[in-house]
């Protein structure tokens, strides 16, 4: 082998091995940012699921009248709501699940996961025959969701009764747009 | 030779994908710098709508931020950051607001019942001047004491008014808007003859007597508005030209919930033995099935009022209220 062909072949090595190490570098930082990034927009779901914990007590179509309470009367009615504008929901709550639950007086451990519909509303011995009521549900993907609550006085406008209940807000790691 | 040209090609290669590297970079961070503005605006909002009150908005650089009907954005559309939003709110305010602080102030809106809360937003570049009558200065500084003093309101009575008073702090401003509490001699171009620079004017003509005033705007074009109680009136004070949008998402609003009473009623009338209550609540049932198809201004009051009575007529026999 010429000298010269010795030096070429040498150069393209080089070259070959920075190469090698570029592409190794910039596939080692695109999947940083994209870990970096995948762990923000959890960051930010979860933001958003506080705020949306705040702002579903205080919902004007889910409170009541004064505001400290929130209207469980309103519960199935929002949801016939919800049903005929579903697209306009889904802008505002975005990828969550929604749910409210009768915790104290405590329900009979039967009825706990009960879902609270029109067939258990009509019912004489409601509220005591069912204990959640899903109010908003969007996760097309079924995703696995994070989980938030918080302690809000339910009001039963039926039986002029407030019992304890809690808010639970299932968060999926896909920030609204 | 053969080196020389490799190295070149080499090195062009490998510095071209640096510049590129780089540039996708900056222009990512300028987009996400917008985007991040207009989340923590979005926020901001949330937070301050849960309770009512006053408040400044910090922001960490001079930004303008749009508030166009139903979205919020941040810089010129033509822009690398530039960012929108949708939002479900109802904001009052300029339209767009440039500086680094914004003033935000928020109140319930209820007719009867809790509808919606409204915010309103401006700034320091935008002022506000009332201008009463003898017969309506006791409402108008009234409506006045209520408004947050950061919020650029000033009131005069209307023998005292002069535009040229202004025209000091036209320099300053990107919009005046003049509200006339009554009829008003003034036209938005004599208003402007009496300013230097290009300031934008408004000009809103309200009768309190009847709900309705008229919108003059910066080219003297009229729209004939009402509104629903004094919430929204500070909407059409704060917006001007932007009023007739924000009121339409609010009125959207109005009906979504008027709608779940609607439904929470007629649930309420199958839970009650007592044959007045239940009386009562088909009849608010109605005349929320009446309310929901309303259009004109007269019927909104009249079945406001209604409504309001028959809420308090259930409460009196305690029954189950409609809200």
């Amino acid at each position: 082998m010429k000298k010269g062909q010795v030096h070429v072949t040498e150069t393209i090595l080089v070259v070959f091995i920075v190469l090698i190490i570029l592409i190794i570098g910039v596939v080692g930082y695109y999947r940083f940012s994209f870990e970096k990034n995948k762990s923000l927009e959890g960051e930010l779901s979860e933001r958003a699921a506080t705020i949306m914990l705040a702002k579903a007590v205080n919902l004007d179509e889910l409170a009541c009248g004064d505001g400290d309470c929130v209207d469980a009367g309103k519960f199935l009615p929002f949801r016939r709501v919800l049903g005929e504008d579903l697209g306009r929901f889904r802008s505002i709550f975005g990828r969550k699940k929604i749910v409210f639950r009768q915790i104290y007086p405590v329900l009979d451990g039967s009825v706990l996961e009960v879902e609270c519909d029109t067939a258990n509303y009509i019912q004489m011995d409601y509220p005591n025959n069912c204990g959640k009521w899903t109010v908003y549900e969007f996760n097309p993907d079924n995703e696995y969701g994070s989980k938030i609550s918080t302690i809000v006085s339910l009001y039963y406008p039926e039986f002029d009764r407030y019992v304890v209940g809690r808010l639970e807000i299932d968060h999926y790691d896909t920030i609204r747009k | 030779m053969f080196k020389w040209i490799f190295g070149t090609i080499a090195g062009a290669v490998l510095l071209s994908f640096f510049v590129s590297f780089s540039v996708t970079h900056l222009e990512g961070s300028k987009v996400l710098e917008g985007n991040k503005m207009v989340v923590f605006i979005d926020d901001k909002l949330d937070a301050l709508g849960l309770g009512e009150g006053g408040n400044v908005l910090e922001l960490e650089d001079e930004f303008l931020i749009g508030f166009e009907c139903g979205s919020i954005s941040a810089g010129e559309w033509e822009d690398d950051n530039y960012a929108e939003r949708s939002t479900d709110k109802v904001i009052f305010s300029a339209g767009r607001l440039e500086g680094e602080t914004i003033n935000m102030w928020t109140q319930k809106w209820e007719f009867p019942y809790r509808v919606v809360t409204f915010n309103y937003l401006s700034n320091l570049k935008n002022y506000y001047v009332l201008v009463h009558d003898s017969d309506n200065s006791d409402d108008v500084l009234d409506l006045a004491n209520n408004i947050p003093n950061n919020m650029n309101f000033q009131t005069v009575g209307s023998s005292d008014f002069n535009p040229s008073d202004f025209s000091g702090q036209a320099k300053y401003a990107d919009k005046f808007t003049f509200v006339f509490f009554g009829s008003s001699d003034y036209t938005v171009k004599r208003i402007k003859n009496s300013f230097y620079g290009d300031v934008k004017v408004e000009i809103i003509e309200v009768n309190l007597n009847v709900n309705t005033a008229k919108i003059y705007n910066n080219y003297g074009d009229i729209e004939d508005v009402f509104y629903l109680g004094d919430e929204m009136l500070y909407g059409l004070i704060f917006s001007g030209t932007g009023y007739t949008c924000a009121k339409d998402r609010a009125m959207e609003r109005f009906r979504t919930i008027t709608q779940i009473y609607n439904y929470k009623v007629q649930r309420l009338m199958g839970k009650t033995n007592d044959p007045d209550c239940l009386n009562l609540l088909n009849e608010g049932r109605r005349m929320l099935n009446t309310f929901l198809s309303v259009n004109s201004k007269s019927e909104f009051y009249n079945y406001f009022e209604k409504i309001e009575r028959q809420n308090r007529g259930l409460r009196e026999k305690s029954c189950s209220t409609i809200y």
